[in-house]
């Protein structure tokens, strides 16, 4: 055989085999580039519905009306579907067909948790049946699910018998049968908190806490008097010394009349506290509850047995993140998202009709998950899209650290002579002034306001402002330098030295606590109590 | 007539030899420089993922990154810029005159200064919302197949293919 020959047959087995793998790795890279795309667009669409809600209830003022969250949550939702319409911007990949690819969208907020999927509606008898009715029976719509608590239940013996909801901090609420009695009870759980009724005082960590002068911020450019009640700040007008609330530009008349000299908010928050450690241990009895003592739920393979209310455990305190309480309440909102979720995919197979794929539960990472169960935060999922050489299945997370859902200990800002820093700043652990004041962070992002132009009567201007007049030091805050390194803020707080800092520190991260919304509490009793 | 044939006969055996060898090696080497554009593009976007939602800009993170990157053989050049937010200047804008809505500045921090921060601070750099960073990876020398394309095909170094990958995000937590 010739040279030449053996060089055409080689050329006749090799190139054809050469094309081939080439073209399979071109589409292979291909399906790759088009997945991280996927991937890319999917968390900048995830970023902009939690920045929408972000900013829809940092401007709420009717935070303590259920409605208005769920209103806030379904703008997010909506603003989804819209930023990733424009993000695909792809013929044939309009909204309503990507909605048939978003199995789930998972707002994870302060208590529980919003699954915001389709389902198929079911009118009740008193609905309207008619073809020109809003929603139609049998119509698949998408809308929010119930809301699914992080609750866990606990069984000791035949006479208690109760459920214990969790938060993404360290408040929780009892509700059930405890030693034969009817128990519904609510609270932060604190280590070393000591409350003495006799001189009505009480101490954290050593530092007593005591009222605080009254809370100022600016709207627009007057300067008002406030006080935070369930989530809603009530203003004083100066001129009249009436007070109102703020509401969609318009001030809304209120017929109490607070407490304006002292805020005392840090105070109850800790007062209470200590007070509900008192109960938990001495009124019903739950020092001895253990995790094994937790009843339909699967904690294979998590943690073995514990006390969950271990106040102080071997120096570290109940609200510190090594704790026994807290490693068992990350396990239960995991357990508690997790099975609602695969569940809510699954059934997600029902409702398509456009799409031929299986839709599943991704695997979540374990960084993941800490960034889910420590924040505010939205899980999206969109699955079943050819990617060329296969399914397209991906998720984002994104968490947000500045809105009014949770006051987590990285969300107080210390002020000091005219500037705000954060609470590790070197310069504030070395500062002995007296004018250290805690922040929430919410309290300096920037808003705006219709007011009337000045010298007319009828015309209106928009006009943005600061709640607080305060600007960043630039070597915390803005470049972050210069701070000293923490593995979590409330124990650098509890170990820095600084009597003053730890002050100004408990006192708003209670006092911002205290003001939050809360269901359990009655709007009317919490008014009633700060009313002259 | 046989130095006729002769001559042909070397023509051939490097035709047939070039095409037995070298045209394997470059298709071969080009496929691998695909995967390897690829996995660098896929490990950037990864990286600055990473970053903008955790807000951590760690060593840590740059070194799992540059071990990534390196197991496709290749060695590159990483440089990142930091842009942090100041939103001071739109403040003290709006304090002066609230109908303007002031501006916000960026800080741009390039890679020496972002290394110097992150040996002044155990290795980790924590940014905030409304901060934004940029990676971008280039390959330090050619490889088998740029240099084989530019023998087979007499490429100039302008239209020899570079491997690079570049990715940006704006911080959210």
């Amino acid at each position: 055989m010739k040279l030449e020959d053996l060089g055409v047959i080689f050329i006749i087995i090799i190139l054809p085999i050469s094309l081939i793998l080439g073209f399979y790795i071109d589409s292979q890279i291909n399906t790759l580039n088009i997945q991280t795309e996927y991937d890319r667009k999917l968390q900048k669409s995830t970023a902009d519905a939690i920045t929408a809600f972000q900013l829809n209830t940092a401007n709420s003022s009717t935070y303590d009306i259920i409605n208005s969250k769920l209103r806030d949550i379904n703008a997010s939702a909506n603003f989804f579907y819209t930023s990733l319409a424009d993000n695909f911007n792809l013929p044939g990949y309009g909204e309503e067909q990507l909605k048939e690819y978003v199995p789930a969208l998972v707002y994870i907020m302060y208590d529980g948790y919003y699954i915001y999927s389709p389902f198929i509606n079911k009118l009740d008898p008193l609905d309207d049946f008619r073809n020109s009715a809003t929603y139609k029976e049998g119509e698949k719509i998408s809308g929010l699910k119930p809301y699914i608590y992080y609750s866990c239940r606990y069984k000791v013996g035949g006479n208690t018998d109760f459920v214990i909801t969790y938060s993404l901090d360290n408040y929780i609420v009892l509700q059930g049968k405890i030693n034969g009695a009817n128990v519904y009870d609510a609270g932060y759980l604190l280590g070393n908190v000591e409350y003495d009724s006799i001189s009505d005082k009480v101490k954290y960590n050593g530092v007593e806490i005591t009222r605080e002068s009254q809370l100022k911020e600016y709207i627009g450019n007057t300067e008002y008097t406030y006080i935070k009640i369930n989530g809603v700040k009530y203003y004083k007008d100066n001129s009249t010394g009436n007070w109102f609330s703020f509401i969609n530009g318009e001030k809304i008349p209120e017929s109490r009349k607070y407490i304006g000299d002292y805020n005392d908010c840090a105070y109850r928050y800790y007062k209470e506290a200590a007070e509900f450690k008192d109960r938990i241990i001495n009124t019903y009895g739950l020092g001895d509850l253990k995790s094994s003592n937790a009843v339909e739920i699967n904690l294979d393979g998590f943690y073995s047995d514990y006390d969950i209310f271990a106040f102080n455990d071997n120096g570290i305190s109940i609200e510190e993140k090594n704790s026994d309480f807290n490693q068992h309440r990350l396990q239960i909102i995991r357990y508690c998202i997790e099975r609602n979720l695969s569940i809510a995919i699954a059934n997600y197979n029902n409702y398509v009709d456009g799409t031929k794929a299986n839709f599943q539960m991704p695997e979540l990472k374990e960084t993941d998950w800490d960034l889910i169960v420590n924040n505010i935060s939205l899980i999206s999922f969109m699955q079943g899209m050819s990617i060329g050489g296969k399914i397209y299945n991906g998720y984002s997370i994104v968490a947000n650290t500045q809105n009014a859902e949770l006051v987590s200990q990285n969300s107080i800002y210390i002020t000091h002579n005219g500037k705000y820093y954060v609470p590790n700043s070197t310069e504030l652990k070395e500062s002995d002034a007296d004018d250290l004041y805690g922040a929430y962070n919410i309290d300096f992002k920037r808003k705006s306001i219709e007011q009337l132009k000045a010298g007319t009567s009828n015309e209106y201007e928009l006009i943005y402002y600061y709640p607080r007049k305060e600007l960043a030091d630039y070597n915390s805050m803005v470049m972050q330098i210069k701070t000293e390194p923490y593995d979590e803020m409330i124990t650098y707080i509890k170990n820095c030295g600084n009597e003053k800092l730890k002050k100004a520190y408990y006192t708003a991260l209670g006092r911002e606590r205290y003001s939050l919304y809360r269901p359990e509490k009655n709007p009317e009793t919490l008014k009633n109590s700060f009313t002259e | 007539m046989e130095s006729g044939n002769a001559l042909i006969t070397v023509v051939v055996i490097v035709l047939v030899g070039g095409l037995l060898v070298v045209f394997p090696m470059y298709m071969i080497a080009n496929q691998n420089d695909k995967i390897a554009q690829n996995i660098l593009a896929t490990e950037t976007t990864n990286l600055v993922n990473d970053i903008i939602t955790t807000g951590e800009f760690t060593r840590e993170k740059l070194d799992k990154y540059d071990q990534k990157i390196s197991a496709t053989g290749y060695a590159f050049d990483t440089e990142y810029t930091i842009m942090i937010l100041d939103e001071n200047p739109s403040k003290k804008e709006i304090l002066a005159n609230a109908t303007k809505i002031g501006e916000n500045v960026f800080i741009v921090v390039q890679k020496t200064q972002v290394d110097e921060l992150l040996n002044n601070q155990q290795g980790k750099m924590l940014l905030k919302p409304g901060d934004r960073v940029n990676i971008r990876s280039t390959i330090k020398t050619s490889t088998l197949s740029m240099d084989l394309g530019s023998f087979l095909f007499g490429a100039s170094s302008k239209d020899i293919k570079n491997m690079a990958a570049e990715s940006s995000g704006v911080v959210t937590k």
